[in-house]
């Protein structure tokens, strides 16, 4: 009987392992602060070596948009682009200052996250170096996104 | 020696076999897909319903896509594995003699055992095509230790002395790998395994001897 038990342990084994982890996106790439929509209020274009000269840009429509879902799903909806684009966003928490990217096919957008907060405000910047004649510049463009439209 | 002598009694104890297998990994990759393997083995019959079996594998295991899941994770491993098995088949607990449905059970076989494998990653993509920094960590280049089980038919040929001159196996095999590197990418919690379709030959190469009760019907 003993024997009969053993084999019957042995088929159930055979047939019950068959089963593979989902792929989890890792938690550190996740930010549930983030989910929900964010409109786009604000661009200042800020030249690094001269704060100074300063450029503030305002007249953004409902229609420019980040919206961050579960599961790393993101929507972002420009009028400069004049379209919307899906793709997923990851918010990585290892990196400081953390960092926050969206990708939708061949559309990339990289951010640093400046300042997060979940009921009103996420501010966000990225620096762009260019060097041009020998001379290197650096313009800091931030970015600032409200709950409310 | 009067067992001997009797025709249907008689066996060999070593065998020599090749076998096809396709394997299907389950894996920390999304998709699976069919692969295949071959595989030499040397069987030791204790009697012809109990056998000790030292196997090599040498076969490619592959999974995932790069373009169409949302991991990116694919691979492909070029891999050799070196196992041994115990084989117990259902003639060497029932009575099959004169009864023409336990007589076709009797070739029915469990076997388990233990072996060692070794993964080559031949291709691997880690990087997802969506998520950014998404990227999924491992080794191009591991061993690992495995608990191959084994459910079977074992088709008997007998030659002009009724005794089994060759085998034809069918056979599904389970194998449990103690790691997660058979992908190359470590996550999640549950360890990898794959599954194999075995059909194979096995040919008597000597060391007869005679068993207690008939092998044929």
């Amino acid at each position: 009987m003993k024997k009969i038990y053993g084999v019957f342990i042995l088929t159930l084994l055979l047939f019950s392992g068959c089963k593979q982890d989902e792929a989890i996106i890792p938690s550190t790439l996740q930010n549930t602060n983030l989910l929900g929509k964010w409109y786009l209020k604000q661009l200042e274009i800020i030249p690094v070596d001269d704060p100074s000269l300063s450029t503030t840009i305002e007249d953004f429509t409902d229609k420019d948009f980040f919206e961050f879902k579960t599961g790393n799903a993101a929507t972002y909806s420009s009028t400069l682009y004049a379209r919307v684009f899906e793709g997923y966003y990851s918010a990585n928490s290892l990196t400081n200052p953390q960092t926050l990217s969206f990708k939708s096919g061949d559309l990339l957008l990289k951010y640093n996250i400046d300042s997060l907060d979940p009921l009103s405000e996420l501010v966000v910047y990225e620096t762009v170096t260019t060097k041009e004649a020998g001379i290197t510049t650096s313009v800091r463009y931030q970015y600032t996104y409200n709950r409310l439209p | 020696m009067l067992a001997k002598a009797q025709l249907g009694y008689n066996y060999a104890q070593y065998d020599l076999g090749v076998a096809a297998a396709l394997n299907y990994a389950y894996t920390d990759a999304e998709t699976v897909k069919g692969t295949p393997a071959v595989h030499l083995n040397f069987t030791y019959n204790h009697t012809p319903f109990l056998n000790y079996i030292a196997e090599v594998q040498i076969g490619r295991l592959a999974g995932g896509d790069s373009l169409l899941t949302l991991s990116g994770r694919q691979f492909k491993n070029n891999y050799t594995a070196v196992s041994f098995r115990g084989q117990i088949q259902a003639g060497e607990f029932i009575d099959y003699e004169n009864r023409t449905i336990f007589n076709a059970l009797k070739n029915i076989y469990l076997s388990a055992g233990i072996g060692v494998m070794y993964n080559n990653m031949s291709e691997i993509n880690r990087t997802s095509l969506y998520i950014p920094d998404f990227t999924s960590p491992g080794r191009n280049t591991s061993s690992e230790v495995f608990i191959p089980m084994k459910l079977g038919y074992e088709f008997k040929v007998f030659n002009s002395y009724d005794e089994p001159s060759m085998k034809v196996d069918l056979g599904y095999q389970y194998n449990y790998v103690l790691g997660d590197q058979l992908d190359g990418i470590k996550a999640g919690v549950r360890k990898d395994m794959y599954m194999q379709f075995v059909v194979g030959i096995k040919f008597a190469i000597g060391g007869f001897t005679s068993y207690r009760k008939a092998i044929t019907k």
